[in-house]
């Protein structure tokens, strides 16, 4: 099966600041996005898990390598960004990053009016994912008066309203509290069995743990390993080595089943 | 101040109404500048206040305090007027009479053009300038400005305070010398942190598809015709009474 969104063979190095140039922060990385994947990225900080993502939907341009899109070079000119971007959404960590508009309902419409749709049809899909968020009440509402989680939805919100086949997130979990890395849960959860792919970066180990279904573990700007969650999760020495741990719930089960 | 304003604007009855309000305000603020200033400015003090706390419910303390800050100006000003400097014969302060008047009709009119200007702002959330703005044909790129603008100032505002907080933790404020110095960093870490911001999101908005226009729906106006009468005759009857004589 082709995959949906492919990295081959990807270098990155981020402008030097001073004279010293700085290491390369992806090396190398080759990746495919099968439709409806659940993968999350791991990786201690610094590793080159948010570089990834930004390039999955071509902010950031690779020094060396390719992105294929549904087996289709991309080259970075504005028409190919246009079609990628219409594919692979992208939701930025933190969402002050992301949001600019007046009100959240106009800030979730960009994406739908820089797609080229009518202001009706815009409006239809910006009703339609304020509601499925739970963002309807908050609609007339400026941003900066709203909580980080409710300003994370609406980033999400606003990357859900361009109806993209790929949605990366990076790290969703950071700054919610567990009801709502419970309610993100079920979005994610609720927005995969629509046929959504969904790749995410995150430091919350248990919550990739029962979230994902595929793990890539990246280390340096490399990736050092990738498999299902249950077979990565199970190598402790794989993931200390990456600055990692294990899920709490695997260490209560080693615990259980250890002799006295 | 400036989140009371936003918080106001966005919550108040009118935020749906900005075409009669705009239209409201412009006659309330005609009346200001050209009708007699007394009883005419002192009658448009009192129908911009009414309006924006009984009408708008806007609560009266935040409208309050938000003339009282441009109040201090003003009476600095006012008193200024009312003496006169002379040096013809060795410098004499003297109290002006016709300073005096001059200094009571600039007051009334500015009271009334402030009062009018607060109750546009208190009673109009950005969003609604946006429709008002674009419908007077503004130039898209200075509607983007502006959009940007605003909500730039409340990150900014955000950053200030976050560095402020942490330099009070720790004791940044606790002579004025160290006050100065503290002042002088949290400026520098301020510029530094907006620049970064800016930086972000442009790259924010590059994930989103941004090909050099801030285009995003504008909302609709709610006024009817009825509205826009009710906007056009108060001001008139507030012209009208400006003229008659005080009993």
């Amino acid at each position: 099966m082709t995959p949906l969104l492919e990295l081959r063979h990807l270098r990155y190095a981020y402008p030097a600041s001073g004279a010293a140039a700085r290491p390369p922060a992806l090396d190398d990385v080759s990746l495919a996005i099968p439709p409806g994947a659940r993968l999350a990225l791991l990786g201690a900080n610094g590793a080159g898990k948010s570089t990834v993502l930004w390039h999955l939907n071509g902010t950031l341009h690779p020094t060396s390598g390719d992105i294929l899109l549904g087996g289709k070079p991309v080259r970075h000119s504005r028409a190919e960004l246009t079609e990628l971007r219409r594919h692979v959404a992208l939701v930025t960590q933190e969402p002050d990053d992301q949001l600019f508009a007046g009100t959240v309902r106009q800030d979730v419409s960009f994406g739908p009016l820089n797609l080229g749709l009518s202001e009706f049809e815009a409006a239809e899909r910006v009703d339609a994912v304020l509601a499925a968020l739970d963002l309807t009440a908050f609609a007339d509402l400026p941003p900066h008066q709203l909580s980080h989680g409710q300003r994370k939805r609406v980033a999400l919100a606003g990357a859900l309203a361009m109806r993209p086949e790929l949605l990366a997130l990076d790290e969703p979990t950071a700054g919610l509290d567990p009801r709502g890395i419970e309610a993100l849960h079920r979005q994610l959860d609720t927005l995969h069995a629509q046929g959504l792919a969904i790749v995410l970066t995150t430091h919350d180990i248990d919550f990739a743990h029962r979230w994902a279904s595929e793990v890539v573990v990246m280390d340096a700007g490399r990736i050092a390993a990738r498999g299902p969650a249950a077979e990565i999760f199970a190598e402790a020495a794989l993931l200390h080595r990456a600055g990692l741990r294990q899920p709490y719930t695997i260490h209560l089960r080693d615990a259980a089943v250890a002799p006295p | 101040m400036l989140r009371s304003v936003d918080s106001c604007a966005c919550a108040n009855r009118w935020r749906a109404h900005s075409e009669a309000v705009a239209l409201f305000c412009c006659g309330l603020m005609l009346c200001a500048l050209l009708v007699p200033p007394w009883p005419g400015a002192a009658l448009v003090l009192l129908t911009a206040a009414l309006a924006a706390t009984a009408g708008a419910q806007v609560p009266a303390r935040a409208y309050g305090r938000a003339l009282l800050l441009p109040l201090g100006f003003l009476a600095t000003s006012a008193i200024g007027l009312c003496f006169s400097l002379n040096w013809t014969d060795g410098w004499h302060f003297t109290y002006s009479a016709a300073g005096a008047a001059t200094a009571w009709r600039v007051a009334l009119r500015a009271l009334g053009a402030l009062s009018v200007t607060l109750l546009f702002a208190f009673t109009v959330p950005l969003p609604q300038w946006l429709t008002l703005l674009r419908r007077l044909h503004t130039p898209e790129a200075l509607l983007d400005l502006i959009l940007l603008t605003y909500r730039t100032i409340f990150l900014i505002d955000d950053g200030l305070t976050a560095i402020l907080r942490a330099q009070r933790n720790r004791l940044g404020y606790v002579n004025s010398r160290r006050a100065l110095h503290s002042t002088g960093l949290a400026a520098g870490a301020l510029f530094i942190r907006s620049l970064n911001q800016a930086q972000r999101l442009e790259r924010g908005l590059a994930a989103r598809n941004y090909a050099g226009r801030l285009t995003v729906l504008l909302p609709p106006s709610a006024t009817r015709a009825r509205h826009r009468a009710l906007a056009l005759a108060v001001p008139a009857l507030v012209a009208v009474a400006s003229f008659s004589p005080l009993p």
